[in-house]
C-alpha cells in the first residue's frame, strides 16, 4: 500500500496554518472545582442538534436548536432559540412541552419567517413576533422541507397514506404482513404557503430519498429508489427534473447509492458523492462525483484522494466545490478545483467538522459545527469563497465546560500495524492523569467499519460516554483500524475478501503502543464497541485473553446468518466475494471470519446488548455469542431493549447500558465496587 | 345426536363414518378454511366423584376477539345435554377445572374483571355463580384439591418486586436474556380462610407437581429455571405435602415428564425420552424409583417399541395405566407396577389425549380424535373392552361438512425399512384418477401424524375438499416405530428423513392415485425444515410453503429457547473445541438453497422463540436474491404456533392460494373473516390533498 503518511504530509504541506479566533479566555481560568463528569451530568448537558444551526438569508442571525434532558419523557427536548450574530444573549423562542422536532429548521428567503417540524407536520414561524401556525396538514408525517427561491412555495417528502382497507385491517388486527415487501413509497410534494394547497410531484413505484432545488427555482435534482429501505439505497439513481415533476430523467445508471446530490448554480451540473471509484465499483472511500444534467458518464472530480468526502456544495462561481472531508481522527474543509480536479485544505484542527453544515450563497458563508475536545460542538462560520479561510465563532455553549468539569485532554496516537502500516486513534487521558503511573484503559472500536473515530465528543456520547470513563480514571483509546475512512483505499479495502485481515491486530499494537509508552496498565484492559465495533469485539475476544471485561453491543456473530437476517447486504458484498446462497457460494470465507467459529477459545467475561427491533444488526447474533459463552462457563449478560433499534435511543436505556458496563468494568478490570447512578426523579 | 345408541367401539365408529360422508339428507359442502377454523376443541376432560358426570374445557373460534375462547362444560356420561357453565367474556379453564373431593364445587382457573392475572374461582356443582378464591400476585394454574377439600394446590410464578414495578412504570426496561423469568413454585390455599401458604421455595423452578392419593406426599419436577431450555436439567423430587423432607430422587441430564406417587407412597413413576443408563434421545420409557430415592428402573420402553407419553397409578397401585404412541393411532396400555408385558387396553384409527383415572372401578376419562372429529370425551372402565362415547360434538363433520377418507399405508424406505403415514383422499375420490398431492410433513420432529381432522398448520380436509390428495409420511426420526426409526437423525438429522419422505411420493404415483406433475410440499416447524430440505434436491414439486423452519442449524442452535434434543443430532454443540461443523452444516438448507427452483412460501411468527424468524428470513432472502419466486408472510405478536384467527386466516389463503397458482392453476378466492362479508374492500387510496 502506498505510505498514508507521505501523502498526507503531503497535502498537509500545501495547507495555510490556520488559527482560529474565539475559544479564548477561559483555559486560563481553571478553577479547581471539577468534577469528574457523571453518565447525568454527560446526559444533561444542552447540546446544539446536528444539522440545526441555519444562518438567515442576510447572514446577521443564527437560529438553532438546543436539547434539554426531559428524564419524565425520557428522550431529549429540542427548542428553538436564535442568536445575533452582532453578539447578544441568545433567545429562546419556543416552549411547548414537545418541543420541535429536529431536521428541518429553514428560513424563507426573505429571512421573515422559519420552518420548522412539530409532529410531523410543517409549522411556520414569524420573526417578527407572533406564534407559529400550521402550515401542513399532511395524511402522513412530512420531512425535508426546503424552500423555493420565491418564498412562494415549499417542498417536503411525505411517505404515502395507508388505505381506508389497511386501516380496517389494523383495526381488527388481521396484520400478517409481507416482509421485505410492506413498506410507503415516499414522494416529493409541495405547498403553496399562500393557500395551503398541496400537490404531489413525483409518483409511481418509487421513493424519493433526497432531493435539491436549483438556485432558480426551475429545477430539482433527486435520487430516487424502487423501495424506501436503507438495504435499497444502492438500487437508488440520481435524476433531475423540472421542478413540476416534468422532463424527469435519470443521470446515473450503477449498484452504488448516490448521496447528497447538488445542482450547480447555473443548473447543469450535479454533484453528489458515492462510495465508489472512477469505475463505479464499489467499498471505496466516500468520492466526489460530477455529472452533468444533459446526460453523460459521471466523472470522478478528484482522482486517488486519500480522504473521504463528507458533505459538497458548489460555490458561487460554479467551477468549485467546498467540500468537508474526513481526514481519519479529524475532519477538515477543502476547496475542490473542479477543472483541474484539485483539492485544496482550507482548515486544520484537532476536531471534528459533522457533515451537516449549510452554505448561504446570499451571506457569502457557511455556517457549521466544530466538535472539539473542550466545545462539543458551538456554531461557527467561514467565508464560502476565498482559499485562506478563517472560522469565527458564533455560539459560546460550551463556555462552562472546562471550568466546570475534568474533561479528558484528547490527542492523537499512532502505531505500525503488523504490515507495517501507520494506524492512528484518538487517546483520552484519565482526568487525574500523572505522568509515570499507569492506568487501566478501554479500548472503544467504532461501527461502520467505514467510519473514523475523531476528536471531540463524537455522536452519541451517552453510548460511549468517553469523559465518564476517563473522570474514573482509564485512558479510552479508539483507533482507527483497518476498514475505516479517512486514510485512502487501501486501508478502506482491506475488509475486501474476507473482512478481518488487519482489523485485530492493528487494535492490539494500538493497546501495545501505549503499554510500552508506559501508559496503560496490560493487567487492567477493557474492550467494548457497537455494531461493527462489537463485531470485532467478538472477533478480538477469540483471538485474545489480554482483556479483563469486554462489552459488545449489536455486534456480528456469524455472517451467514446475518447476511440473511440484515436489511442492508449491499455495502457487505465485496466482504466475501458474493451471497452465502448463489451456486458455489465463498462459505469458507464467511465462516472462516465468523466470531462464532472460535467461541471456544473466549475466556473473557463478556456483556452483550441488542435492540429488540434492530434490522441492522439482529438481536439474534448478540443471542449466539451471549448462548455460546453461557454454555462455555464465561461469565456474561445479555441486555436486550425493548423497541430499540440498532442505535438505541431512550435514555433510561442508555443509562442501564452504561451503569451495567461500569459495573463490569470496575469489576473485572479494577477489583472495585460500582455504585449505579440512578435516573434522576421527573 | 345424544343416547345410548351412539355406543360404539372406536373402531366401528369408523366404518360409521363412511356410510355418514357417503349420504345425508343435507348437501354437505368441502370443509371451508373458516369451517376448519371454527372447529371446536375439547381438552382436559375430568370424571366427577360420582363417576356420572365429565367436566372440560371447549374452546371455540370467536372472530370478534380473533382468538379462540374456552369455556367449561359439564356432560352427563350417559346421555343428555352437555352443560356450558361459565361464560365469561375472555374465557376461563385453560388450565383445567377440577371438581372438589366431594363433588359440590369445581374450582377453575379464570381472569375476570379487574384480575391482572388469573386467578381462582369456585363454583358451586348445583347451581349459582362463581366466587373468587384467590388474589395471588401472579398468574395461578394447575389446580389440585387436598383430598379432604379444605385446600387447593396450585403453581404460580413469583411475584413482581416493587423495584421491578417501579421499573416498569418508567419504562426502563432492558432486560437480561434468558435470566428475566420468575421462578415458578407450589402454593396452597385454605378454602375457608383463602389464607395461602407457599409450599416450594428457593431458587428453583417446579415444573409439574402431582399430589400423592392420601395427600401427604408430593412429587414434583424441580429445574433451576423455568425456562424450556432447561429442561433436561430437571430432577423428580418427592417431599411431604407441606414441601418438607424433600428428596431427590434422580441425578441424571434427561428430561422427565409426570412423575406421580403409587397410593402406598412407596414408589414414584415418570415417563423420559432417554434409554435405561438415561442416555437422551429415544422413544418414552416409563420408569419407576423407590420415593426415598434409589435408582430408577425402566418399566416399558427398553425391550418393546412403545414411545410412553403418559402414566398414572392404578387406585391398588398394583399397575399402570399408560398412553402409548404407535405411530399413526395411540392406545392405552396397563402393565403390572412390578414390571411384565404390557396389555394394550383401546384399539381404534384414533389419537387419545387428556387421560384421567377414576375409581372405582378405575375407569378411563380420555379425549379420542380421529379423521372425522376434534376430540370428543369417552369413558371406559378398564374392565371394559369398548369405551363410551360422551359427546358429540363433532357429529356435524362428515354430515354437513364432505370429508376426505383417511387411511394409514407403508411403502419402503431407501434402506428397506417400513415406513408409515398417513394418506387422506380426496373428498368424492374415483379410484383410478390421478389427483394433484399435497405432502405435509409433521413438526417435532419427535412426533408422528396420526389419523385426525387437521389443523391451521395442515389443512388436510380444506385441501381434500379441493381434490387434493394428502399425505402425511411419518418419516425416519418419528416417534412410536422403535429406536432405531427415531434415532436415524443422530449424528445428521437428513439421513433417510427426506428420502423417506419422497419414497412415499413415488408410493402414491406407483398407485396411480397421485399426479407427479401437480404436487406441493409444505410443514411446519420441522416440517419446516423438512419442506426446506427437500426443496434443495428436487424440483418435482410445483409449489411450497414452509413454516418457522429452519435454514441454518449453526444458528439455530443459538436461536432457539431449546437445544437439548438438538446436540445429539450433530454430536455437539458449534461452540465447543472441535465443534463438529461439518455435520452442522451439511445438514442445513441454506448450504444448497443455490438449487431451489420451486416457488416457496414462508411463514413464521415474530415472537417465536422456537424456530425464530432469522431463520424464514435467511431462506426466504436466499429465494428472492435468487430470483425464485417467494414470500415471507409475519405474524406480529405470534409464537411457534400462532393462535390468532386472522393470522391463521391469512397463512390459509396465502397458502392455498400458492398452490393453486402455481401446482393446480385452479381458481381460487380467498376466504373471508365471519362478519366481514357484508364489508366493502376498498383498494383506492384516500389521499388527503
Amino acid at each position: 500500500m502506498r505510505s498514508v503518511r507521505a501523502a498526507l504530509t503531503a497535502i498537509l504541506s500545501a495547507v495555510v496554518a490556520i488559527a482560529f479566533v474565539g475559544g479564548g479566555g477561559i483555559r486560563a481560568q481553571e478553577a479547581p472545582a471539577r468534577k469528574p463528569m457523571s453518565l447525568i451530568d454527560l446526559a444533561e448537558l444542552p447540546r446544539i442538534a446536528g444539522a440545526s444551526p441555519q444562518l438567515s438569508p442576510d447572514g446577521k442571525t443564527l437560529a438553532y436548536l438546543l436539547t434539554r434532558t426531559d428524564w419524565t419523557a425520557g428522550r431529549l427536548i429540542f427548542q428553538l432559540w436564535r442568536q445575533e450574530i452582532g453578539g447578544g444573549a441568545p433567545i429562546q423562542l419556543t416552549f411547548s412541552d414537545g418541543g420541535v422536532q429536529p431536521g428541518a429548521l429553514r428560513w424563507s428567503p426573505d429571512g421573515k419567517t422559519l420552518l420548522f417540524l412539530r409532529d410531523g407536520q410543517l409549522v411556520l414561524f414569524p420573526l417578527d413576533g407572533g406564534e407559529s401556525r400550521p402550515l401542513t396538514k399532511h395524511a402522513t408525517g412530512v420531512s425535508s422541507p426546503a424552500w423555493s427561491p420565491d418564498g412562494g412555495t415549499v417542498y417536503f417528502i411525505a411517505g404515502d397514506p395507508t388505505t381506508a382497507d389497511e386501516r380496517e385491517r389494523s383495526r381488527v388486527r388481521d396484520d400478517v404482513f409481507l416482509w421485505d415487501e410492506t413498506f410507503r413509497q415516499r414522494q416529493l410534494w409541495k405547498i403553496v404557503v399562500s393557500t395551503g394547497v398541496e400537490t404531489q410531484i413525483t409518483t409511481g413505484d418509487s421513493t424519493v430519498r433526497e432531493y435539491v432545488v436549483s438556485a432558480d427555482g426551475k429545477r430539482i435534482a433527486l435520487q430516487r429508489a424502487p423501495a424506501p429501505g436503507d438495504g435499497d439505497a444502492y438500487r437508488g439513481e440520481l435524476w433531475v427534473m423540472d421542478s413540476n415533476g416534468e422532463n424527469a430523467r435519470v443521470l446515473t445508471n450503477n449498484s452504488i447509492e448516490e448521496k447528497t446530490p447538488e445542482l450547480s448554480p447555473d443548473g447543469s451540473q450535479v454533484l453528489f458523492l458515492a462510495d465508489m471509484n472512477e469505475r463505479f465499483e464499489p467499498n471505496y472511500p466516500t468520492n466526489l462525483f460530477v455529472v452533468s444534467t444533459a446526460g453523460g458518464s459521471p466523472r470522478l472530480v478528484v482522482p486517488n484522494f486519500t480522504y473521504a468526502f463528507d458533505q459538497a456544495v458548489w460555490a458561487p462561481d460554479g467551477r468549485s466545490i467546498v467540500a468537508s472531508v474526513n481526514m481519519g481522527v479529524h475532519a477538515e474543509f477543502f476547496r475542490i478545483d473542479v477543472d483541474a480536479g484539485r483539492a485544496h485544505q482550507l482548515t486544520d484542527g484537532t476536531h471534528f467538522i459533522p457533515p451537516t453544515w449549510t452554505a448561504v450563497p446570499s451571506a457569502g458563508k457557511i455556517v457549521f459545527q466544530i466538535d472539539e475536545p473542550t466545545r462539543f460542538g458551538d456554531v461557527w462560520t467561514i467565508p464560502i469563497t476565498g482559499t485562506t479561510v478563517t472560522p469565527t465563532r458564533v455560539t459560546s455553549r460550551f463556555d462552562t465546560l472546562e471550568r466546570d468539569f475534568a474533561i479528558p485532554r484528547q490527542e492523537k496516537a499512532e502505531w505500525k500495524g503488523a504490515d507495517g502500516v501507520t494506524v492512528e486513534g484518538v487517546l483520552f487521558y484519565p482526568a487525574d492523569y500523572r505522568g509515570g503511573q499507569r492506568y487501566p484503559l478501554v479500548v472503544q472500536l467504532h461501527g461502520g467499519p467505514m467510519e473514523s473515530d475523531k476528536f471531540g465528543i463524537g455522536a452519541g456520547s451517552t453510548l460511549h460516554y468517553v469523559p465518564v470513563l476517563t473522570g474514573k480514571g482509564y485512558f479510552v483509546l479508539r483507533p482507527n483500524y483497518r476498514g475505516s475512512l479517512g486514510y485512502g483505499a487501501a486501508f478502506v479495502r482491506d475488509v475486501v475478501d474476507g473482512y478481518f485481515h488487519q482489523m485485530a491486530p492493528d487494535v492490539m499494537l494500538g493497546v501495545d503502543s501505549l503499554i510500552a509508552r508506559g501508559l496503560v496498565d496490560q493487567d487492567r484492559l477493557v474492550l467494548m464497541g457497537w455494531s461493527a465495533g462489537g463485531t470485532l469485539v467478538d472477533k478480538l475476544l477469540t483471538m485474545t485473553d489480554r482483556f479483563k471485561v469486554a462489552s459488545s453491543g449489536a455486534g456480528i456473530s456469524n455472517w451467514i446468518s446475518l447476511y440473511g437476517q440484515t436489511d442492508n447486504t449491499s455495502f457487505r458484498r465485496t466482504w466475501f466475494g458474493g451471497t452465502p446462497w448463489r451456486t458455489d457460494a465463498p462459505f469458507d470465507l464467511f465462516w472462516n471470519n465468523s466470531p462464532i467459529r472460535d467461541v471456544s477459545k473466549v475466556k473473557t467475561p463478556t456483556l452483550f446488548f441488542a435492540g429488540e427491533a434492530d434490522t441492522r444488526v439482529p438481536k439474534e447474533q448478540s443471542v449466539e455469542m451471549y448462548r455460546a459463552l453461557k454454555s462455555l462457563g464465561v461469565p456474561t449478560q445479555l441486555l436486550i431493549a425493548p423497541n430499540e433499534q440498532h442505535q438505541w435511543g431512550a435514555l433510561v436505556h442508555l443509562l442501564r447500558k452504561a451503569n451495567t458496563e461500569l459495573e463490569w468494568f470496575e469489576k473485572y478490570a479494577n477489583h472495585r465496587r460500582y455504585v449505579w447512578e440512578k435516573t434522576p426523579s421527573p | 345426536m345424544t343416547t345410548s345408541s351412539w355406543r360404539l367401539t372406536l373402531a366401528a365408529a369408523i366404518v360409521v363414518l363412511g356410510a355418514t360422508a357417503g349420504g345425508q339428507t343435507q348437501t354437505p359442502r368441502p370443509m371451508g378454511i373458516v369451517d376448519l377454523l371454527d372447529i371446536p376443541r375439547l381438552s382436559d376432560p375430568q370424571r366427577s366423584p360420582d363417576g356420572k358426570q365429565v367436566l372440560y374445557t371447549r374452546a371455540d373460534a370467536d372472530w370478534k376477539s380473533g382468538r379462540h375462547i374456552s369455556h367449561i362444560w359439564r356432560a352427563p356420561i350417559d346421555g343428555g345435554q352437555p352443560v356450558q357453565l361459565t361464560s365469561g367474556s375472555d374465557g376461563e379453564g385453560e388450565t383445567g377445572p377440577r371438581w372438589s373431593p366431594d363433588g359440590k364445587t369445581i374450582a377453575f382457573t379464570a381472569k375476570r374483571g379487574d384480575n391482572e392475572f388469573a386467578q381462582i374461582f369456585l363454583l358451586p356443582a348445583d347451581g349459582g355463580e362463581a366466587r373468587q378464591l384467590t388474589t395471588h400476585p401472579s398468574a395461578v394454574s394447575e389446580l389440585t384439591w387436598a383430598p379432604d377439600g379444605s385446600s387447593l394446590f396450585f403453581k404460580a410464578p413469583d411475584a413482581k418486586t416493587a423495584d421491578e414495578k417501579a421499573r416498569e412504570k418508567a419504562r426502563d426496561d432492558v432486560y437480561l436474556y434468558d435470566e428475566n423469568y420468575k421462578q415458578t413454585h407450589v402454593w396452597r390455599v385454605a378454602i375457608a380462610s383463602k389464607a395461602e401458604s407457599r409450599i416450594t421455595d428457593g431458587d428453583f423452578s417446579v415444573t409439574n407437581y402431582e399430589l400423592s392419593h392420601d395427600g401427604r406426599k408430593m412429587t414434583y419436577l424441580r429445574a433451576p429455571t423455568p425456562l424450556l431450555g432447561d429442561g433436561d436439567k430437571s430432577e423428580v423430587w418427592v417431599s411431604s405435602a407441606d414441601g418438607t423432607n424433600a428428596v431427590q430422587v434422580t441425578r441424571n441430564t434427561v428430561q422427565e415428564t409426570g412423575p406421580a406417587i403409587s397410593p402406598d407412597n412407596a414408589t414414584v413413576l415418570f415417563v423420559s425420552g432417554s434409554n435405561a443408563k438415561f442416555e437422551s434421545y429415544y422413544n418414552g420409557r416409563l420408569f419407576v424409583a423407590p420415593a426415598a430415592g434409589g435408582p430408577a428402573r425402566v418399566i416399558v420402553g427398553e425391550n418393546d417399541p412403545l414411545d410412553v407419553n403418559r402414566a398414572i397409578w392404578s387406585k391398588d397401585g398394583q399397575s399402570i395405566y399408560f398412553l402409548a404412541n404407535l405411530g399413526v393411532h395411540e392406545e392405552i396400555f396397563v402393565v403390572p407396577a412390578a414390571g411384565g408385558k404390557p396389555r394394550q387396553i383401546t384399539t381404534g384409527k384414533h389419537s387419545l389425549s387428556g387421560l384421567s383415572v377414576s375409581t372405582s372401578p378405575d375407569s378411563f376419562t380420555f379425549i379420542a380424535a380421529n379423521s372425522h372429529s376434534a376430540g370428543e370425551v369417552w369413558t371406559m372402565a378398564a374392565t371394559e373392552t369398548s369405551p363410551k362415547q360422551v359427546t358429540h360434538v363433532f357429529d356435524y363433520l362428515g354430515r354437513d361438512i364432505k370429508l376426505g377418507q383417511q387411511e394409514a399405508i407403508q411403502w419402503k424406505g431407501a434402506d428397506g425399512v417400513t415406513v408409515e403415514g398417513i394418506v387422506t383422499y380426496p373428498v368424492d375420490y374415483v379410484a383410478g384418477r390421478k389427483y394433484p398431492l399435497a405432502v405435509m410433513t409433521h413438526g417435532g420432529p419427535q412426533a408422528a401424524d396420526k389419523y385426525s381432522v387437521g389443523s391451521m398448520a395442515y389443512e388436510i380436509q380444506v385441501l381434500a375438499g379441493r381434490g387434493y390428495v394428502c399425505l402425511q409420511p411419518n418419516y425416519r426420526g418419528s416417534t412410536g416405530y422403535g429406536d432405531a426409526f427415531l434415532r436415524d437423525m443422530v449424528g445428521h438429522y437428513f439421513q433417510n428423513a427426506h428420502l423417506d419422505v419422497l419414497a412415499g411420493v413415488d408410493e402414491l404415483i406407483r398407485r396411480g392415485v397421485a399426479d407427479p406433475d401437480r404436487m406441493v410440499k409444505m410443514g411446519w416447524s420441522a416440517g419446516g425444515h423438512m419442506t426446506n430440505k427437500v426443496i434443495t434436491v428436487t424440483d418435482r414439486f410445483k409449489a411450497a410453503a414452509a413454516g418457522a423452519g429452519v435454514a441454518q442449524w449453526m444458528s439455530m442452535y443459538a436461536q432457539s429457547d431449546i437445544r437439548s434434543y438438538r446436540t445429539p443430532w450433530f454430536g455437539g454443540t458449534p461452540w465447543q473445541k472441535d465443534a463438529p461443523i461439518e455435520a452442522y452444516w451439511n445438514n442445513s438448507p441454506l448450504k444448497d438453497v443455490a438449487k431451489v427452483k420451486t416457488p416457496t412460501l414462508f411463514f413464521v411468527g415474530e415472537k417465536d422463540p422456537r424456530v425464530p424468524m432469522p431463520q424464514s428470513l435467511e431462506m426466504y432472502r436466499a429465494l428472492k436474491s435468487n430470483g425464485v419466486p417467494t414470500h415471507l408472510y409475519v405474524a406480529p405478536r405470534e409464537p411457534h404456533g400462532w393462535g390468532e384467527l386472522r393470522h391463521q386466516l391469512s397463512k390459509l389463503n396465502a397458502e392455498i392460494d400458492w398452490f393453486e397458482k402455481y401446482a393446480t392453476h385452479q381458481p381460487f378466492t380467498p376466504e373471508r373473516a365471519p362478519g366481514d362479508e357484508k364489508k366493502e374492500s376498498k383498494p383506492t387510496t384516500d389521499h388527503q390533498q
